[in-house]
């Protein structure tokens, strides 16, 4: 839940038709938190690129819509599910647009304890070498890793110094604002640097009993709670 | 033999324009030209092997054919999960071309040895691993890799392998055949030779060397697997398993490394010369 207004913001941004028509100069968007499956492939939906009929079979028996992203998946441009695996594969993307003078995003969604993962600072000290200004991480600032708080069990202090002495372009936004989110991410190529946008969350944004509350990385719903959280959200 | 890999690499890239030259630092006075002729079809990423799998994968997915060039033993038991997840189950075009095998580092020390590199790769699904004997061997291995549709691991030994042949005597009238590769094929062959047996070197290991064990193994009553990695995992779990599947009465003997080494100047032919000896 904490990532909607994050996918919603950035495939605004994109041009939906260049990733319909899968051409080299497309938008990419990478969900490295791979277990956001359910919230990316019903903002996927939104933006027209799944059925509902699809998206309605997810999590069922033979369905291609799998509790983690997916390749198999149309316009979904790879799979994820082990953490720190999409930046690196972002800054690929990035690295071919470049090289052909193309001037399309790479949007690439980490979890802020995803980014404990030292494949993270790999990519990220060579997005920098190469000035990859293409290339905007978004980081789901939601201050919960697996079963803790992030901060409880590795200090990462402020993202925002740690980024910076990376060398990228850190901006923070309310993560539950799409539209900040956007004007954010809009700001890529301002300079030579790669962006990171910190986008300060909640996880289980709008339904009470789940909000803050780590459990609810695992937990599904059954009826009477969906009733309840479906109320919430109204 | 790598360098003969690379050299033709580097003259298919004139060709091809989709090549992508990646290195994690490695390839000194090997990979330099790459980079001043293709500066924008070359990347050094430093010595960050997991990132470079990754970003090996994101090229791909943009329709590039990269060849990812680093030490076996960095390329293949840093980075498993990134080439499990983001190249092989992506089933991409990545060509991964680890150098050194078996005790080629034999000084360096375990960390350095590589004895279970391609038995670790073959358990991924649909992934060539290649092993060239020689600059024929390699020119071929690398031909192959050119209009491949899914991934190759090509694992290549020091120096010059064994000389410019195809790799096999097979007489039709002996019994004992020695089946090698790699580092281990110049003692294999010596050892066969010394003692009058046919030999088989081969280039594709796992289930891709069937269909050769097919066409040249079958009429043997003993096969002797001589190899630069451990058995369970390698040549000799792989002739098993191909013998069986075909209801054959073969005896299969292996001579291969056990364990790991920590001695000092650690080399494969004196051990293989021990061990044939016994």
């Amino acid at each position: 839940m904490s990532i909607v207004e994050m996918l919603v913001a950035m495939y605004s941004v994109a041009d939906i038709s260049k990733i319909l028509d899968k051409s080299e100069g497309r938008d990419r968007i990478i969900v490295s938190k791979g277990h956001a499956a359910a919230g990316t492939y019903s903002v996927m939906h939104e933006f027209q690129l799944m059925t509902e009929e699809t998206l309605f079979t997810y999590h069922k028996l033979n369905s291609k819509l799998q509790g983690h992203v997916s390749h198999g998946v149309n316009y979904v441009e790879h799979s994820t599910g082990a953490l720190g695996h999409g930046l690196s594969v972002g800054v690929g993307h990035a690295i071919f647009l470049k090289s052909k003078g193309l001037s399309s995003r790479v949007m690439v969604l980490c979890g802020d304890g995803e980014i404990q993962e030292g494949s993270i600072w790999e990519a990220l000290m060579l997005a920098v070498t190469r000035n990859l200004n293409q290339l905007v991480l978004l980081v789901d600032v939601n201050s919960i890793s697996s079963i803790k708080g992030t901060e409880e069990i590795i200090h990462t202090g402020n993202l925002r110094d740690r980024f910076l002495g990376f060398g990228l372009r850190v901006i923070d936004v309310d993560g539950h604002d799409a539209k900040a989110i956007q004007e954010a991410i809009l700001t890529s190529g301002d300079d030579s640097n790669p962006l990171v946008i910190l986008c300060k969350t909640i996880k289980g944004k709008g339904v009470a009993f789940a909000e803050n509350q780590p459990i609810w990385h695992y937990r599904s719903l059954n009826d009477e709670l969906f009733a309840e959280a479906m109320d919430g959200l109204k | 033999m790598r360098g003969a890999f690379l050299d033709k690499l580097f003259q298919q890239m004139e060709v091809d324009e989709t090549i992508f030259f990646l290195t994690a630092d490695m390839g000194i006075n090997l990979v330099e030209k790459f980079e001043e002729k293709y500066p924008d079809r070359f990347l050094n990423v430093g010595i960050a092997e997991q990132n470079l799998i990754g970003v090996a994968a994101g090229l791909a997915e943009s329709g590039m054919r990269p060849y990812v060039y680093t030490i076996s033993n960095f390329l293949v038991h840093r980075c498993l999960e990134q080439i499990r997840n983001d190249i092989v189950i992506h089933n991409l075009p990545v060509v991964l071309i680890g150098t050194s095998t078996g005790y080629d580092n034999g000084p360096l020390g375990p960390t350095h040895h590589m004895l279970e590199d391609w038995g670790t790769i073959s358990n991924l699904q649909g992934i060539k691993i290649y092993a060239p004997y020689n600059k024929k061997s390699a020119g071929s291995i690398l031909e192959k890799t050119f209009g491949a549709k899914g991934p190759s691991y090509v694992r290549i030994a020091k120096g010059e392998g064994i000389p410019n042949t195809d790799g096999q005597m097979i007489s039709n009238t002996n019994t004992k055949l020695v089946l090698t590769y790699g580092s281990g094929a110049k003692e294999g062959i010596k050892f066969a030779t010394a003692n009058n047996l046919d030999f088989l070197v081969i280039d594709e290991l796992g289930i891709g060397s069937f269909k050769k064990l097919d066409e040249s193994c079958s009429t043997y009553s003993e096969i002797i697997v001589i190899e630069d990695h451990f058995s369970n995992t390698g040549m000799y779990s792989y002739l098993t398993q191909w013998s069986n599947s075909r209801n054959l009465d073969i005896q299969i003997k292996s001579i291969s490394p056990s364990g790991y080494s920590l001695n000092v100047g650690f080399e494969f032919s004196s051990f293989l010369q021990i061990n044939i000896k016994e």
